[in-house]
């Protein structure tokens, strides 16, 4: 596959249901290998961003290539993700209100909104034809 | 993603989630939930106590149907313990759009008051 040049570590993540499933195991077994191990609601957190992220790289940004690999920072961990999608740095864009009533709730728009907050901090570069962006997760151990 | 269906006497409809309800769980769910939980014409206690992972689809689905709800005039309530599931919820806005109750009790209760 060609993009920038990797270290091992990359998980692929499918476009289709199946592919995100597949990616998500993967990235699940990283998790309880990492010392410490993240808790409960930091994998919530991992599989979140994980998802919101695939969904909106391919269905927004025409991402046929999205890889994901995670960084054990001790206390915290980080997620690194990269697509070959249209540039799109998530960390600049404006984030939606949320609706205060049923009228004005749509139904979708929330993956940029869930993903700033389960982040504990986020950053992106474009490298070439490809988007990187860094999420960081406290790891919420105990 | 399973679904488990029960009626509360013919007051209410009681539906069961169980599992993910992210990208998979919504396409294999979807279909079948609207039909068992929106289109039978009755007030609707959704369950997702046994639910452990929601994503933004999932949210879209249940915005979906509190609107088709509304759109019936029937009331819709929903049970989700304190955990995860309930926070990522909270902050999506969704406590602000759909009641939600932390015991399937008061959830019970309070769809049979309506």
């Amino acid at each position: 596959m060609n993009g920038p040049a990797e270290p091992d570590g990359w998980i692929d993540v499918g476009a289709d249901a199946e592919g995100l499933e597949a990616a998500r195991l993967r990235l699940v077994s990283r998790l309880v290998h990492m010392d410490p191990p993240p808790g409960r609601s930091a994998v919530y957190a991992v599989e979140l961003v994980l998802e919101e992220f695939a969904a909106n790289a391919s269905r927004h940004g025409g991402a046929r290539s999205v890889r994901v690999m995670a960084l054990d920072h001790g206390s915290s961990l980080e997620l690194q993700f990269c697509d070959d999608g249209a540039e799109f740095d998530p960390t600049s864009a404006t984030l939606p209100t949320l609706p205060s009533g049923l009228d004005e709730a749509q139904p979708g728009g929330l993956g940029l909104v869930l993903m700033a907050h389960y982040a504990s901090a986020w950053s992106y570069e474009r490298e070439g034809a490809w988007n990187r962006l860094h999420v960081f997760v406290d790891k919420q151990v105990g | 993603m399973d679904m488990t269906v029960a009626d509360l006497g013919e007051a209410a409809r009681e539906v069961a989630l169980s599992g993910r309800l992210d990208m998979a769980g919504v396409d294999r769910i979807e279909a079948k939930f609207n039909a068992a939980a929106i289109s039978n014409g009755q007030p609707l206690l959704l369950d997702l106590g046994s639910v452990e992972f929601v994503s933004s689809l999932g949210v879209r689905m249940l915005i979906t149907t509190a609107k088709a709800m509304r759109q019936r005039a029937l009331p819709f309530v929903t049970h989700v313990p304190a955990g995860p599931v309930r926070e990522m919820l909270t902050v999506a806005g969704i406590d602000s759009l759909i009641p939600m109750f932390e015991t399937l009790e008061e959830a019970r209760a309070t769809i049979l008051r309506r």
